[in-house]
Order: structure tokens, then C-alpha cells, then sequence
């Protein structure tokens, strides 16, 4: 199970919404390895800006306590600035390029680890600006307590984020929001399918084929990364279903040819957004309408830009938004900050933008 | 009243979609062994349901709620507006909008898929609540007395 868990590299590292987190985490204590709690992804942009806004917090404590007034804080505080700075600096830089290493150690080993480092990092930096004396580390223990003391709190800050958003208990959240996968579409097909079975026998079987394909993966255990290629794959099914149900009124605009199959992708976070642009978008149209999926490589990042006609309508904004926030959710479970969702209206037409860090299958 | 409601209850199909319209007749098929009907024809919007009803009555409306431009609740309204107005039978995946199709008075509310045998139900409570036809009762108006004399008779 573990192992399972590990294969998303990120999975611990991101989310919003903490408050009702901490409830959570304090009952799975009692269980902390079957979650898999590993290190934070020190490569990962929104844990290096957590680290940095931890340690500055950190120090302007530390300063606030030991100012007599606030006149003073200023000065001090710049000093106690200058002398973190490098340190902590020097220890992303490290950490950033230990992190392969230290992801692939057991959680424990890899805390102690981390932990050894910032304090030789921390006696380094002693030495060296006290080059010109001769080797004296009587005043270093004060240093050693305050830097093993933020960088434990903050390493026990990313244990109990980590447990919160684990895959184990975000898993239960995925369920729910796979549960809402809207009903109507179900009944409608399979009410399509029967039509088919006297008339055009083959037609069902296809039909009921992709159904189940579709059900299995939407039932599945879904933390594991899947192959864009699979999760195109799938969207072709369910337009397939649909354009069964909708006929010429649906019509689909394919731009995949330079997609990267092999980039690995959360599961099911496109075929939600078809089927929001076929329910908001096309559903409501007399007229035929063209849902536009363009998916491709720019850099090191996945980009999928869905397109559907944009039909103003009274239960627009509530379906659609909640289907929204939930991938939003699942990306940022995934990848905090360095994956994005954007949505806009622009005239008649409605967008929706993700951006997806491009990683390979052998890395994942 | 045995020939009256021997007589075939003419059904009107309304979907926007092409499969469940298809799938309506099939069913019809099945339950026209036991209640005779005939299909008037069949509308993929409810503004064509409405020229259609106008062209050839009928005296049950299948109807779906969901479709673009006028929903079925829309036209079940205007349905009810013209004179000798169908039965309305709502047809949809959905059962969010049970309340509103009986505040247009629909005497039945199938869910998709539909079975024939719930549907054979529907068209059984629409014949029973089938009115009289004008020309019945216009006879009933020119000779109630002979009608009551009979009715002794046979009694």
C-alpha cells in the first residue's frame, strides 16, 4: 500500500483549507505509517515558499521577544535577517539538491538527515564568519537550539500538512467528489443503449463497452498518475456516449496530435470538464455546438485547453463551479502550486486552462 | 362506452434526442398488444411539439423536461392553454422536477430508462382520464331522457 501511496510524488504537499484538517489529523495519528508520511518535496515551489515564510516568521519572533521597544525591533530585526539569509538560503540550495535522495530514505532517517544537514550548514557559516578567530564553538549552541528548534517545528508542520492531505484521507475526499458524477448521464445512456439493442445490435455493444470502460476507471482506485494518452483515451469514450445521445448536435474538435502522450496525469481531470462543456454548453443549444480540446507541451509543463460554446443559463454557475473546485482540489493535492486551473468566458465562448508539470512515467 | 375506449389512444412523442424518441416507439410497440394506440408522430423540441399537437391532436403527450430552447414544463403549460388538451406523461432521467411537472398537472412521471410495463400504467391512468369525446356528449345533451329509458330497460 505504501508503495502504491509513494508512486505520487507530491501527493502530501498542498491544499487550501487547513482548518478542517486538524480534527483529521489528530485522529490518524494513531495510525501515522499506514499513510506513508514522507518528506516534503523540497523542490516543490509552494514548500520552499512555506520554509521561507516559516523561518521569517521564526525570526521575527525570536526579535520581538528579546527588543525592548519597538524602535529597536527594525535594526535588530535586519540583522538577524542578514544572519539567517545565508543559511537558509544555502540549505534550500541543498536540500533542493539532495531531494532525490532524501525522498527515497524512510521517513525518520530522512528527518534526522535533513536535520544534521542545516546543523553543519549552521557550523559552517559559524566558522567562516568567525574565520579570523582562532576555532572556538563556545557561542555555538545557542545557534545549534534556535536552528534545530524552526527547523523541527517546521518539519513537524509538513508531518501534520502531509498526514492531513495524505492520499489515504484526500482519497475519501476523490470518492466524494467522484460520486458526484452526475447521474442523469448514466440513466441518459444507458436509456440510449436500449434504444439501440433492437435496431443496431452492434452499435449496443460498442456502446455498453465504453460504458463500462468509463465506469471502471470513474469507480477506480484513482491516486496512482495515469498516461495522458489513457486519460484522451477515456474523453473519446465518453464523447462517444454522448455524441450516441446528441447526434450531429455535438461536435468534437480533436487537437492532440502533438499532445505528450507519456506524461503522467491525474486520472479523471478532463473527461469532468466534458462532461460540464456538454451539459452546459451543448445540452442546452438547438443548434450544434463544437467542444475544442487542445492538449500539448510547452516547456516542462502539460497545457489542455478546453473550448465549448457558452450558453448563459440559470444552473450554470453552480454545477459548473463546483465541478471546477474539485479538480482545482485534486491538482493542488497533487502538485500545490505548480499546477493551474483558470476558467473564463470570453464572448460566446467558455475556456477552461490547465497547466500540469510534465512528468514522465520513469520519474513519477 | 366499450366502443369509446376501444378506441386507439393517440400518443405524441417529444425528446430532443433521437435514441430516446426511438426507444419511446419501441416501448409503444410493446404495450399497443395490450391498449390500443397510434402514434401521431414524434417532435425533437417543444416549439415543433406544439405545431404538430396543432395539426394532429392527440390524447397523450410523452413528454422529456429537459431539452433546449422551450423545456418540457414550458410546453406542458402551453398544452394545457389549448382546447381539448392532452394528457401530459413526463419522460426524464431526472427526478428533480417531479413537483413542477404536477404543478402543470401531468398525470404521470416515468423516469428513464422506462420500463414497458410502467409505461403501459401511464397510458392506462391517460385513458382513463381520456374525456368524453365532444360527439358523445352532444348526444348525451340531445336525448338524455331516451338514454335513461334504456338504461332502465337493461336493468
Amino acid at each position: 500500500m505504501s508503495r502504491s501511496i509513494n508512486q505520487i510524488p507530491h501527493a502530501h504537499a498542498g491544499g487550501s483549507g487547513q482548518s478542517g484538517h486538524r480534527g483529521r489529523s489528530a485522529r490518524a495519528g494513531a495510525a501515522q505509517n499506514a499513510y506513508g508520511i514522507s518528506l516534503p518535496n523540497f523542490r516543490n515551489l509552494g514548500i520552499v515558499l512555506r520554509i521561507l515564510l516559516g523561518v521569517h516568521v521564526a525570526v521575527l519572533f525570536t526579535v520581538a521577544l528579546k527588543s525592548p521597544s519597538l524602535y529597536t525591533m527594525g535594526d535588530q530585526l535586519m540583522e538577524a535577517i542578514a544572519l539567517v539569509e545565508p543559511l537558509l538560503i544555502l540549505s534550500l540550495v541543498l536540500l533542493y539538491a539532495l531531494n532525490g535522495v532524501l525522498s527515497r530514505a524512510r521517513y525518520f532517517t530522512g528527518a534526522v538527515a535533513v536535520m544534521l544537514l542545516v546543523l553543519a550548514l549552521t557550523t559552517l557559516l559559524y566558522l567562516l564568519t568567525r574565520s579570523h578567530l582562532p576555532m572556538d564553538l563556545s557561542g555555538i549552541t545557542r545557534y545549534w537550539l534556535l536552528v534545530g528548534l524552526v527547523t523541527a517545528i517546521l518539519l513537524y508542520g509538513f508531518e501534520l500538512r502531509g498526514r492531513a492531505l495524505s492520499p489515504a484521507i484526500s482519497e475519501a475526499r476523490l470518492q466524494a467528489l467522484q460520486a458526484r458524477i452526475r447521474p442523469h448521464f448514466l440513466f441518459n445512456s444507458i436509456n440510449a443503449v436500449l434504444s439501440l439493442i433492437r435496431q443496431e445490435p452492434r452499435r449496443a455493444e460498442t456502446a455498453l463497452e465504453d460504458m463500462a470502460e468509463l465506469f471502471r476507471v470513474l469507480m477506480a482506485d484513482n491516486r496512482e498518475l495515469t498516461p495522458l494518452s489513457r486519460e484522451i483515451e477515456l474523453c473519446r469514450q465518453y464523447l462517444g456516449l454522448e455524441q450516441l445521445r446528441l447526434g450531429e448536435r455535438l461536435q468534437v474538435d480533436w487537437h492532440t496530435g502533438n499532445m505528450p502522450a507519456d506524461a503522467m496525469i491525474p486520472p479523471l481531470v478532463l473527461q469532468p470538464l466534458l462532461e460540464n462543456a456538454v451539459y452546459h454548453g451543448i445540452e442546452p443549444r438547438t443548434k450544434p455546438g463544437i467542444i475544442s480540446i487542445n492538449v500539448y507541451a510547452s516547456r516542462d509543463q502539460v497545457h489542455a485547453v478546453l473550448r465549448n460554446p457558452y450558453a448563459p443559463a440559470s444552473d450554470y454557475h453552480v454545477g459548473n463551479k463546483m465541478a471546477l473546485a474539485n479538480i482545482r482540489e485534486r491538482l493542488q493535492l497533487h502538485y500545490d502550486a505548480e499546477a493551474s486551473l483558470t476558467a473564463r468566458a470570453a464572448g460566446d465562448v467558455y475556456e477552461v486552462h490547465i497547466v500540469i508539470p510534465y512528468q514522465k512515467e520513469a520519474t513519477a | 362506452m366499450t366502443d369509446m375506449t376501444a378506441a386507439a389512444l393517440r400518443v405524441l412523442i417529444v425528446d430532443d434526442e433521437a435514441p430516446a424518441r426511438s426507444r419511446l416507439r419501441d416501448l409503444l410497440a410493446d404495450c399497443a398488444e395490450k391498449q390500443p394506440l397510434e402514434i401521431v408522430g414524434d417532435a425533437a423540441s417543444g416549439a415543433a411539439a406544439l405545431q404538430l399537437f396543432a395539426e394532429k391532436p392527440c390524447d397523450v403527450v410523452l413528454l422529456d423536461v429537459r431539452m433546449p430552447g422551450m423545456d418540457g414544463i414550458e410546453t406542458a403549460q402551453h398544452l394545457r392553454k389549448l382546447d381539448n388538451p392532452p394528457a401530459i406523461i413526463f419522460a426524464t432521467a431526472y427526478d428533480a422536477y417531479a413537483l413542477k411537472a404536477f404543478e402543470v398537472h401531468a398525470i404521470d412521471y416515468l423516469l428513464k430508462p422506462i420500463r414497458a410495463a410502467r409505461l403501459a400504467e401511464a397510458l392506462a391512468l391517460a385513458q382513463k382520464s381520456r374525456p368524453p369525446k365532444p360527439e358523445v356528449l352532444a348526444d348525451l345533451r340531445r336525448a338524455p331522457r331516451c338514454r335513461r329509458v334504456n338504461a332502465a330497460r337493461c336493468i
